[in-house]
């Protein structure tokens, strides 16, 4: 039986039904005692941490979240798409330079000094637009059972003729991009160009994201490689032998990558929002985020007798962390000189 | 490597495939037609079309591994072409399931043996042409015109359908990826929006994979809509599928081996235990059974919706877009530029997704954002291009004579044959579009571009979820979830199966029952 033309009636009844029914129940939901997170960190850790929110506060909270098939394009791009008439009230991101570049775009509304008060200065925008917590560092992770994980061990490797058993993740997007954007500013343009030139000239493989080049090292396809301290984490908790070693620059500071939080300009629910944000750097999420598979590092003051054993040497390497003010700067010029590299744009 | 070189790449990369594959397809369907018992039969199709029901993001995650240990330690240029060639078998293996399954369903030929034998015996030479005999050119063009319609036409809808999905494939070159190979304009348009890309930009770059994709396209829907037989027609010659040309089972053993083995024992083995691991530990926690039971079900309810929309969508301009008469020429332009709603289906999830988003962030649609609407219409628009090619294969499926007899039928006095012939009508009609409807959900389900740019807040489809398990490793849940997921179309199928058995069995109405 071929289509029956008769049935377009029946399908205009269901484009009426598909289009007039949102529009109804949108316009009868309450939106205003309903707070709107957008959330760029993982929903398996952030979840529990959401929802203990709302037991606690009687809050109820819609989470929209990212999604690594997004990688960056998603709720970045997604809030300066939404800026003129936004939907959502915090946004919180699981790492920094993102939201400097919203800070940048007019896209965050400033919150009151004293919401982000048990946060060190270098963690947090002087315009009290962000506020960096629990955060995650750059790190070599190291494949035990193939070579030492000893800085001088890695420094050596990383000066060899060939990198064919090294791994770096194409540098467009998340951590890895912020990576790049800190040795900008460390080293200056010209000096990163060659760096990355000589690492594609010597072979290093280059993986789709920071979780692939912890697969290839975890796995013994290569040696060493470099990823986020989280990624690092669920390779040793799923028994792979595998160590972490601090990225360091010449300066001899890490790169300490934060999760940060920010509330939008212009958002339908600004007293709920500093609310959760007053909860979010709490003592006691980051305790929980220290403490969840990711282990994410405390930035404020916490009892440290609460954290995780394997956690307590990220402690003094997240303090040694670089300011990274002057990388978001250079943000965007080195996406735009990497776009043209991977891309011949 | 710029857009213009990778879409290069894939196009090379996609007619190589696509006329690869050609060869299991031929092979398998042969077997298929000459098997003697139905269970038989539907065993072979069962393993043949298999690999299509495996999400292309779940095969991506199994050989990224793979990927990377096949270009260890080997020169760069080596290990590019190790990672090409997986992708590539992986391709073929999932091309001849699509080919298979187009084969099954588009009408062999029109032309019968008889009839080439005529053309060929008017061959005109030199020495002896008549007044009134085809020149050389006019022969040679009705030689093409009869095969491509005859012999030709299933392989070369197959073709072109096998082409297409090969050119748009995303997610598993997206996820085992590594040195930047496998190449394909895709993934290379994903990276450019991930680099801040205004829309604007990429809506210019995709012209030229719209021209490549309307090309491929374009043999299939020739021969479906304008050179649609009304039936295959016999030839009173013995057939070469006849007994003298056996198929060779050991050939199509072998032609079964990369989809079996790379989408079926592969995974199995490695992945076999973790899914049970997980699968205890999802049933031993009620809330996360419920989470993702709750997430399984909006994303069915979803697809089916999504598939629902684009099966009638097709359906219409199927009709709408069917040539009248015996002149084409006669069909209106109105009904011509229907077609043009398949474009958006052709730019790809990715634009076609953020345009939408763009549209509805319009102060005129704005009302409608962040409601389920977007992801329906994104998800429908997609899948709308083959839909169109599914529907027109249906459409030629249905045996209208067999229809015509069996209506005749319906009015006969006696309950039982009224009964049967109610179950022809089940089989021949509503069973099929419902399995039809079945494939394109099945599309709609795994397509994580779409859900993850166009869903609404409160929404989380399962599919996004896995992709977040899959990149923290979280293998049992990821396994088990899956395996969850991928039940759906069984449980769907056995819905189907058991509704049609039930209508089998012929119950007593009150006229039947004995007074």
């Amino acid at each position: 039986m071929a289509y029956n033309s008769n049935r377009l009636p029946v399908l205009t009844a269901i484009l009426l039904v598909a289009v007039a029914l949102p529009l109804f129940l949108n316009s009868q939901s309450d939106k205003s005692g309903t707070l709107v997170v957008y959330c760029a960190h993982d929903s398996i850790f952030a979840d529990s941490i959401i929802r203990n929110f709302e037991q606690r506060t009687g809050i109820r909270v819609r989470v929209r979240y990212d999604e690594e098939a997004n990688k960056s394009l998603g709720l970045t791009n997604l809030l300066i798409a939404e800026k003129d008439r936004p939907r959502c009230d915090v946004f919180w991101n699981n790492q920094t330079l993102g939201t400097i570049r919203l800070k940048n775009e007019s896209v965050l509304e400033p919150c009151d000094a004293s919401l982000f008060a048990r946060i060190p200065q270098q963690f947090k925008d002087p315009d009290n637009q962000w506020a960096g917590f629990a955060a995650r560092l750059r790190v070599y992770i190291v494949n035990t059972s193939l070579m030492s994980a000893r800085e001088d061990a890695v420094e050596s490797a990383m000066k060899a003729d060939s990198l064919s058993q090294a791994a770096i993740a194409v540098p467009l997007f998340g951590t890895t991009l912020s990576h790049y954007a800190v040795l900008c500013d460390e080293w200056g343009f010209e000096e990163l160009k060659s760096w990355h030139r000589s690492l594609r000239d010597r072979g290093i493989r280059e993986a789709r994201g920071n979780g692939a080049v912890k697969d290839l090292v975890a796995e013994g396809a290569c040696l060493f490689g470099f990823t986020d301290s989280d990624d690092v984490f669920i390779a040793m908790d799923q028994g792979k032998p595998v160590k972490m070693l601090p990225v360091r620059l010449r300066s001899g500071k890490t790169i300490c990558l934060p999760n940060s939080v920010a509330k939008i300009r212009g958002c339908p629910n600004p007293e709920l929002a500093d609310k959760f944000i007053r909860y979010l750097i709490s003592e006691e999420v980051e305790i929980m985020l220290a403490n969840s598979a990711s282990r994410q590092i405390p930035l404020g003051p916490v009892n440290e007798t609460l954290l995780p054993a394997d956690l307590q040497p990220l402690l003094k390497w997240a303090a040694e962390g670089v300011s990274l003010d002057g990388a978001a700067q250079h943000d965007q010029e080195v996406l735009n000189w990497l776009s043209q590299e991977y891309s011949g744009k | 490597m710029t857009l213009t070189e990778s879409l290069l790449w894939s196009l090379i990369r996609c007619v190589f495939v696509a006329s690869i594959s050609l060869v299991p397809v031929a092979a398998l369907t042969k077997q298929i037609e000459c098997s003697t018992t139905t269970r038989s039969r539907r065993l072979w199709m069962f393993f043949a079309v298999l690999p299509f029901f495996v999400p292309e993001l779940l095969i991506g995650f199994n050989y990224r591994l793979t990927a990377t240990q096949l270009s260890q330690g080997t020169p760069r240029l080596l290990a590019a072409a190790s990672t090409e060639f997986l992708y590539l078998l992986l391709l073929v293996a999932r091309s001849t399931a699509f080919g298979v399954a187009v084969r099954q369903m588009v009408t062999r030929s029109s032309v019968s043996r008889e009839s080439l034998h005529a053309w060929d015996s008017l061959r005109p030479s030199n020495s002896s042409r008549q007044s009134g005999s085809p020149t050389m050119m006019q022969w040679r063009q009705g030689w093409l015109m009869l095969r491509l319609t005859g012999r030709w036409r299933s392989s070369l809808i197959a073709w072109s359908i096998m082409a297409l999905t090969s050119f748009q494939e995303f997610e598993t070159a997206a996820l085992m990826q590594i040195d930047r190979y496998p190449v394909t304009w895709s993934v290379w348009l994903f990276d450019a929006h991930a680099d801040r890309q205004p829309l604007s930009d990429s809506v210019r770059m995709i012209s030229g994979p719209l021209f490549i994709e309307l090309t491929l396209l374009s043999p299939a829907l020739w021969m479906l809509l304008r050179h649609a037989p009304k039936a295959a027609v016999p030839s009173l010659t013995s057939h070469p599928d006849s007994s003298r040309h056996q198929p060779n089972r050991l050939l199509s053993l072998f032609c079964l081996l990369p989809g079996t083995g790379l989408f079926l024992l592969w995974p199995l083995s490695v992945n076999l235990f973790s899914a049970l691991r997980g699968l205890r530990a999802l049933l031993s926690n009620p809330d996360l059974f419920q989470m993702a039971a709750e997430q399984i079900l909006t994303s069915t309810g979803f697809a089916v919706a999504a598939a629902a929309l684009a099966l009638n969508l097709a359906g219409m301009m199927q009709a709408t877009s069917k040539p009248h008469g015996r002149n084409h020429s006669h069909q209106p332009l109105h009904q011509k530029l229907f077609l043009l709603v398949l474009l958006p289906g052709l730019i790809g999830s990715l634009v076609l997704s953020l345009l939408l988003l763009a549209a509805f962030q319009h102060s005129l649609l704005r009302p409608l954002y962040d409601t389920w609407l977007p992801m329906l219409l994104g998800q429908s628009m997609a899948i709308l291009p083959r839909s169109f090619a599914l529907v027109a294969m249906m459409n030629q499926m249905m045996e209208r004579s067999s229809l015509h007899s069996a209506s005749l039928l319906m009015s006969s006095p006696h309950p039982e044959i009224r009964h049967r012939v109610s179950m022809i009508f089940w089989r021949m009609t509503t069973f099929r579009w419902l399995l039809c409807g079945l494939v394109i959900a099945q599309w709609c389900f795994w397509d994580v571009t779409t859900a993850s740019i166009l869903r609404p807040v409160q929404l989380e489809p399962v599919v996004t979820r896995l992709y977040n398990e899959m990149h923290y490793g979280r293998t049992e849940s990821l396994m088990s979830l899956a395996g969850l997921a991928m039940l759906i179309p069984v449980v769907l199928w056995t819905l189907l199966a058991a509704f049609t058995w039930l209508k089998a069995v012929p119950w007593p109405t009150i006229s039947a029952r004995p007074r």
